[in-house]
């Protein structure tokens, strides 16, 4: 089982899942949900800091 | 719309709002148990509405209804939203819904029929766990097809949370539901003595470790930045957080089987376990609520960012509380008290059902085209409820549960009991009067939120939001 672990974790690694570890969390950001039809702006973006 | 360019909203609906049914029916359960530990008449001597037959159904129906639900919904939404790309195999994902459904209620009529495999939190006999088996494959394939066809390279980190629940789950479920039909509705488990301790509560454990917590943080690291309109604290810590989780949680189990039959050195490495995942697990808290970092004022006006963080409040309670009653000295006190329920509500009732309520709240309008829920003085009003009632109710088991273990360990000069068992239930009855009460405060604030949901949904339609394109196509 640790070593299915393993595999998954060095696969991940390897084909690069970690290489940015900063823009993933920005990008959901981005991706604006709200309701069809409903103009809102929910997730304003965020400073720069 | 067309389907093609839509994301599958239906199926994560039908779980969102199945979610808040089940929490309604699950929560009323347990209203009632608690009850009749006050005055045990309320089981009229009717065989199905014993204590003994309610109280699987409560787990159950708490756990794998609502939970169960909650983490469908907010799983099949995440995995679509971040990965850009329509849920893979939609007619399975239709089936888990059904499926799913088929199971609680096959479960809400088994149970207080008396039909169980005596497994804790796995009563279920063996057709129905054949069936949920069924629904759990189709999950997968639907989550992970579905992330094998993203149009995003990265794989955001609440998937991989989602994914490890669902593949550990599978696991799980499989190994400990082993066992030996002997008819229809009996079965005896594939394994016999300490053997079968060890395999119930390393399942029990990891259902605890994949099912409550795994899957309610993947829940924790899409929702809390959304709702917060900022991105996670530190999303390499949130990497890190992860696979420490993974590759420590599985060891724990023995814990549960202190001073039992169990060989000293495996209760002794579970202990040890146990105390180490207390900082992936603080790891995950502090970055969940640093992610409100330069936005503190947030919480003050925004219920739905109450609820998500003040579950993680109680996810680092109930984080510490763990591995310290793992402690055997600890334990020698405090297991099979009332102190252990006491736990498992704080973070049951604190982690598990706010962070829950908050992600439903969130998904709600999204789903019925609604700018926002139909209140939110009524959201902030279920915020206090809950709050509340968990306070009353953690509280009044934790001096119930210390109080019960002192007294159970008191011993005279001569060598003899101090106090006879059945003064420590006569001991601990107004403790479970508070108790009562949280509970009641607690089911109350879920009513709130039927309604609210009611009110949302009636005034919307459903609503299936558009696939955005990427920009260099």
């Amino acid at each position: 089982m640790v070593f299915a672990i393993g595999v998954v974790f060095w696969f991940a690694l390897a084909s690069g899942q970690f290489d940015d570890l900063e823009g993933p969390g920005y990008r959901i950001l981005n991706d604006n949900d709200a309701a069809v039809g409903v103009d809102m702006d929910q997730s304003p973006p965020s400073r720069p800091h | 719309m067309d389907e093609k360019s839509s994301y599958n909203y239906r199926v994560v609906r039908q779980f969102a709002v199945m979610t808040v049914v089940w929490g309604v029916v699950g929560m009323l359960v347990g209203v009632i148990i608690a009850a009749q530990l006050i005055w045990p008449e309320l089981g009229f001597n009717t065989p199905w509405l014993g204590y003994g037959r309610l109280r699987p159904l409560h787990t159950n129906a708490v756990i794998f209804a609502f939970g169960g639900c909650a983490l469908f919904a907010t799983s099949y939404y995440v995995v679509q939203r971040t990965c850009h790309v329509r849920l893979f195999a939609p007619a399975l994902a239709e089936f888990t819904f059904w499926g799913w459904t088929a199971v609680i209620v096959l479960a809400a009529i088994t149970l207080p029929l008396g039909i169980t495999s005596g497994k804790e939190y796995a009563e279920l006999e063996w057709p129905i766990d054949i069936l949920i088996t069924l629904v759990w494959v189709s999950y997968a394939i639907v989550f992970f097809g579905t992330l094998a066809l993203r149009k995003t390279p990265h794989i955001y980190v609440a998937n991989w949370f989602f994914g490890a629940f669902i593949l550990t789950v599978a696991v799980l479920h499989l190994v400990n539901s082993a066992a030996v039909p002997v008819s229809f509705w009996k079965s005896y488990s594939a394994y016999s003595g300490v053997q079968d301790a060890m395999v119930q509560w390393w399942y029990g454990h990891n259902a605890v470790g994949f099912f409550l917590t795994a899957g309610f943080l993947g829940m924790m690291y899409y929702f809390i930045p959304k709702q917060a309109g900022r991105p996670v604290y530190s999303y390499r810590l949130s990497v890190v957080h992860f696979w420490a989780l993974i590759f420590t949680y599985m060891w724990a189990g023995p814990h549960h089987l202190h001073y039992t039959a169990l060989p000293d050195w495996t209760q002794s490495l579970g202990m040890i376990f146990s105390l180490i995942l207390l900082a992936p697990s603080w790891g995950g808290m502090i970055n969940g609520i640093m992610t409100l970092s330069g936005a503190w004022h947030k919480l003050r006006t925004d219920p739905i960012l109450k609820f998500l963080i003040v579950s993680l409040s109680f996810y680092g309670m109930s984080t510490f509380e763990g591995p310290m009653m793992s402690i055997k000295t600890v334990n020698a006190l405090s297991h099979y008290t009332d102190w252990t329920i006491g736990h498992v509500h704080s973070g049951a009732l604190g982690w598990v059902g706010l962070v829950s309520m908050g992600s439903i709240y969130y998904l709600i309008p999204r789903l019925f085209g609604r700018p926002e829920m139909h209140s939110i003085k009524l959201i902030t009003l279920h915020f206090w409820l809950a709050t509340v009632g968990i306070v009353l109710y953690i509280a009044a088991m934790w001096i119930a549960g210390v109080m019960q273990g002192l007294m159970w360990r008191a011993v005279g000069s001569d060598g003899t009991l101090t106090y006879t068992f059945v003064e420590g239930v006569k001991a601990t009855y107004p403790f479970y009067v508070i108790r009562l009460l949280g509970g009641i405060l607690y089911f109350a604030g879920m009513l709130v939120m039927a309604w609210n949901v009611f009110k949302t949904i009636a005034a919307g339609s459903p609503s299936d939001a558009r696939i955005p394109m990427p920009a260099h196509a």
